[in-house]
């Protein structure tokens, strides 16, 4: 088609635009564009750590509603398995002073500051927890937070393999404990109720990440 | 001069083209991943924490009514502080509110406590009731605004000081402020006449004849039969205390009702007798196949429900009688049609149980009157004894 030389103009600043959104097109999509990195949130990464969280507090749960019988009880005297874990766990270790870690080895789960402490391979939550390491390769802390009678929070390890990645994450659920479950003199965790027999509440922290 | 711009007109019309194709591709990507991306509720993990505390709080009111109820508000306080003070690090604020009840539908004493779960955007409220359905759970003691009205009630105001008299006891216990019934509570009946099972027992229907402890249904009420075994007559004063369960220290009393005991062998059992007059009347002639017509007349005086219920006794077969003798209530008559057949002698003894309500002295009597009839075709004889 022959065009007149008038239509010329009209033709130029077209092409003008077009060029400038070209431009700008290509300056958006690479200011935009970032590599994919290892902490570069996305829904996978998300969804992933969704999977933890529930797996974790599941498993928390369960242990809590679960009573520490061999028989089903409606005792309230009788603790769940969560509680027991957490009791025996002080006991055993004058107080609740130790920390354990997992061994990969026969020993299971070995202590990282009193060698001469037993284990808690028998507790109900670190026979549970050990599953996920040999299972699926997640691996865990437990921390216990508890407070004092005056409001100070405090942090206490009880299971402690490393220090966790970016992506970890934590559950926790919360357990009273009670005058009758402390049998040793001297404890981390103080009594916060003299006068009654409610001893502390304590959170057990669950924390997992993925190896 | 002319110049062929088609090229750049086409060029340009493709990167036009191009452009939008990407546009409307981004848009419709937009729309479709925005429709199924996950929400953060979606990810939101607080509910496990929330439903952690409401299960913490269920379990410690239930151990702190099992194992320290005299403690209950002390232990429930400090594990709200306790369990704020772990909390407010996720920022959750717990509250509890606890206190006992004896209404609603149930109406069973329990503790009522109000868990309320506050965060950055939700509030959430639990009410969890714990307490005791039966003698082996009690509850924790009342607070002291709490008041129950107790009220007890008698079927008669006299009664026999045998096992064979007995009087109903109805013990109603409400809640003051609601009238609603409370149930499960221990009562104690208390008496003057003496020590149980030696003076006087209750029995509850004969299942659990003097039950340890007495408790009230579920519509607040509970029956007992009141048997007086003292040997010495007078006045029982009775009344009754409720309590919320076997170690509560506070007790709320009933009001007092008087029973008179009175001993079935007393020749002072009733002021009035029942009197039968001396001799029978007969009104007829005998002879040549007539017969017999014997009135025996009952005065009724002060007594109600005056019954007689002849039992006849025929030891002679020379007579025919009216075995279906009637009395009429105005003067309460019995009357005996006697038919001799033959010259023989014969005999008809009637015993009569005769029963009444004084209502003056307000008791049961009972008489036992017989009327011998002798007697030939040309005579008769009858005559009343009573004891």
């Amino acid at each position: 088609m022959v065009k007149s030389g008038e239509d010329g103009g009209q033709i130029y600043t077209i092409e003008a635009i077009t060029s400038a959104l070209l431009l700008l097109s290509v300056l958006i999509i690479v200011v935009q564009a970032t590599s994919i990195t290892p902490l570069t949130v996305s829904f996978t990464n998300e969804h992933v750590k969704l999977e933890l969280q529930n797996m974790g507090a599941d498993m928390l749960t369960s242990l809590d509603e679960t009573p520490y019988s061999a028989v089903y009880t409606s005792d309230p005297a009788v603790p769940s398995c969560l509680k027991k874990s957490i009791t025996d766990w002080i006991n055993i270790t004058g107080g609740g002073s130790d920390w354990f870690a997992w061994s990969n080895s026969t020993s299971k789960y070995v202590s990282l500051l009193n060698a001469s402490n037993p284990s808690i391979n028998s507790l109900p939550l670190a026979n549970t927890l050990s599953m996920l390491i040999k299972t699926y390769g997640i691996a865990y802390n437990v921390e216990v937070r508890y407070s004092d009678i005056n409001g100070n929070i405090y942090n206490t390890k009880m299971i402690w393999n490393g220090d966790p990645s970016e992506n970890s994450v934590t559950v926790s659920r919360v357990v009273a404990l009670h005058d009758s479950d402390i049998l040793q003199d001297s404890c981390v965790i103080p009594d916060v109720s003299p006068g009654t027999k409610f001893y502390n509440m304590v959170e057990v922290r669950l924390t997992m990440w993925v190896m | 001069m002319l110049k062929d711009l088609s090229g750049q007109l086409m060029l340009i019309s493709a990167f036009l083209l191009a452009m939008m194709v990407v546009a409307i591709t981004m848009m419709l990507n937009n729309v479709i991943y925005s429709s199924n991306m996950a929400y953060i509720s979606f990810i939101d993990q607080s509910r496990y924490d929330d439903l952690s505390y409401k299960q913490a709080t269920i379990k410690e009111a239930i151990y702190a009514e099992a194992v320290d109820r005299s403690n209950y508000n002390a232990y429930m306080q400090d594990y709200a502080k306790s369990l704020n003070n772990i909390t407010s690090m996720r920022g959750r604020y717990v509250d509890l509110l606890t206190y006992t009840t004896s209404s609603g539908p149930l109406s069973n004493t329990k503790t009522r406590t109000e868990l309320s779960i506050s965060g950055k955007n939700s509030n959430i409220s639990y009410v969890i009731y714990t307490g005791y359905n039966s003698q082996a759970s009690p509850g924790p003691s009342p607070s002291p605004t709490m008041a129950f009205n107790v009220t007890i009630s008698a079927n008669k105001t006299s009664m026999y000081n045998d096992s064979t008299d007995t009087v109903k006891l109805v013990i109603t216990v409400t809640d003051a402020n609601t009238s609603l019934p409370a149930s499960n509570f221990v009562l104690d009946i208390i008496t003057d006449r003496g020590t149980s099972p030696t003076a006087y027992i209750y029995d509850d229907g004969g299942t659990n004849s003097n039950p340890p402890y007495l408790v009230t249904d579920l519509s607040g009420t509970k029956i007992v039969y009141y048997i007086d075994k003292n040997s010495t007559i007078g006045t029982a004063h009775i009344h009754a205390t409720a309590k919320l369960n076997n170690s509560s220290t506070e007790s709320y009393l009933s009001n007092v009702i008087e029973i008179s005991v009175t001993s079935p062998s007393s020749t002072n059992l009733c002021s009035h007798i029942i009197n039968i007059s001396g001799t029978p009347a007969i009104d007829n002639i005998p002879g040549k196949g007539n017969d017999y017509k014997i009135t025996v007349t009952f005065n009724i005086g002060p007594f109600s429900n005056l019954n007689i219920y002849p039992i006849i006794d025929k030891t002679s077969t020379t007579i025919a009688y009216d075995n279906n003798p009637s009395y009429n209530n105005a003067t309460k008559q019995l009357t005996v049609n006697v038919y001799p057949e033959r010259d023989s002698n014969f005999k008809l003894v009637i015993k009569m149980d005769i029963t009444g309500y004084c209502t003056v002295d307000k008791v049961n009597v009972s008489r036992t009157a017989t009327l011998n009839i002798t007697g030939d075709k040309h005579s008769i004889n009858a005559s009343l004894t009573y004891t």
